[in-house]
């Protein structure tokens, strides 16, 4: 049965753009949780306690790129075969939300340049004792809009001689 | 085109990476002048030609995980062999249980208790404002050491570190920190060398090594 996510892969652009957000967005998140170090000396070193939130951004990583390239796709086939349906935005704030946005390390960030304090600077400090629960109810989260996705999403449909034919639901 | 920008995108990513790898010891003698000011905690031998200073907090997880996993074998390693010093100073932002930890140790230091009250501190982390580090376990951590309780209590509460940890925060800012811990190497002729973050013991040594001969 066609399948709007794997039917997204045979696609070489959005291919290469899942590789690119998957090497940006998993650089940013190891560098966040201090597995990568770019100074004084490129580094890259795994504490003995560390290997299951490396895996945990490991995946984080990847269905974030999953669902932000399977989305970008959906909103332009649904555009383009005049479908109207929502499905992609909600991959979209699903990634933007759960794995495009890791706000709460930036803020005792923040809080250290003296940017932020008082409750803000508070929450943030409170949400780096919590980051292994929001990282596993991000994956959730993406996990569901991929199912979302595949469910009533779109594939493309194409004929030998005409090309693209029509955008059209394709898991049913 | 589509895969042309995607390329361009990232063929920039990596160059901006590549630009952010800058292993030159800066030569920065009044950082480094003013990261040696006054008497913080040392350990190590007075000849030693670098030394590291460290900026954390107590209370800071990342710095409660580079103590347990890499703190000891520098110190083995760098510090018992001679060729660097460990400075610790306080860079207290995870809220007033940081700064009440940081007064106990130096309290504990009056007895000459500072390190073995800094490592009854990280051995004891806990999350962050959770109380492990409130008063009640402070007094406990030092009646654990044997320290004399009224002296401890007085130098705890007499609020005469307020000053120290205040300049070391002030310090820490002015020096451009940015996360905890901080570590500053300053080797011969002031030139400084910046680890930010729980880096591995190896990146230490890499760059004193660079340090003594340049």
């Amino acid at each position: 049965m066609p399948s709007p996510v794997l039917d997204t892969f045979r696609d070489t652009e959005y291919a290469i753009l899942a590789t690119s957000i998957l090497i940006a967005y998993g650089a940013m998140l190891l560098f966040l949780d201090q597995f990568l170090f770019f100074a004084p000396y490129f580094t890259f070193y795994v504490p003995f306690n560390g290997a299951g939130d490396l895996a945990l951004d490991a995946v984080l990583a990847a269905l974030t790129s999953l669902v932000l390239t399977i989305s970008i796709r959906q909103m332009l086939l649904q555009r383009a075969g005049g479908v109207v349906s929502k499905t992609w935005a909600l991959g979209i704030i699903a990634a933007v939300v759960a794995g495009a946005c890791p706000c709460y390390y930036l803020i005792p960030l923040l809080a250290i340049a003296g940017a932020v304090g008082g409750t803000l600077g508070a929450v943030g400090i409170l949400l780096t004792g919590f980051q292994t629960p929001i990282k596993v109810a991000a994956t959730l989260l993406l996990i569901f809009a991929i199912y979302r996705l595949n469910k009533f999403g779109v594939c493309k449909t194409r004929t030998a001689s005409q090309g693209v034919k029509q955008n059209q639901p394709c898991s049913r | 085109m589509g895969a042309g920008l995607v390329l361009l995108v990232v063929l920039l990513a990596t160059y901006g990476g590549w630009r952010l790898i800058t292993p030159a010891p800066t030569p920065g003698s009044s950082l480094a002048t003013s990261l040696l000011t006054g008497s913080p905690p040392k350990l190590g031998s007075a000849n030693a030609s670098v030394t590291i200073v460290e900026f954390g907090d107590y209370q800071c997880p990342t710095c409660g995980d580079w103590y347990r996993t890499q703190e000891a074998s520098l110190i083995q390693n760098l510090v018992d062999r001679g060729k660097a010093n460990f400075v610790w100073r306080d860079f207290d932002f995870f809220g007033p249980d940081s700064i009440s930890a940081s007064e106990a140790a130096y309290a504990a230091g009056e007895q000459g208790k500072f390190w073995q009250y800094h490592d009854l501190l990280f051995q004891n982390q806990r999350a962050p404002n959770s109380g492990w580090a409130g008063r009640q376990n402070l007094v406990k951590f030092a009646e654990q050491l044997g320290l004399d309780m009224t002296r401890f209590d007085q130098a705890l509460n007499s609020g005469k570190y307020d000053s120290l940890i205040n300049s070391n925060h002030s310090l820490g800012v002015q020096a451009g920190i940015t996360e905890t811990p901080t570590f500053f190497l300053i080797g011969p002729g002031g030139k400084v060398v910046t680890i930010a973050g729980g880096q591995p013991e190896s990146v230490f040594e890499q760059a004193i090594a660079r340090l003594t001969s340049a």
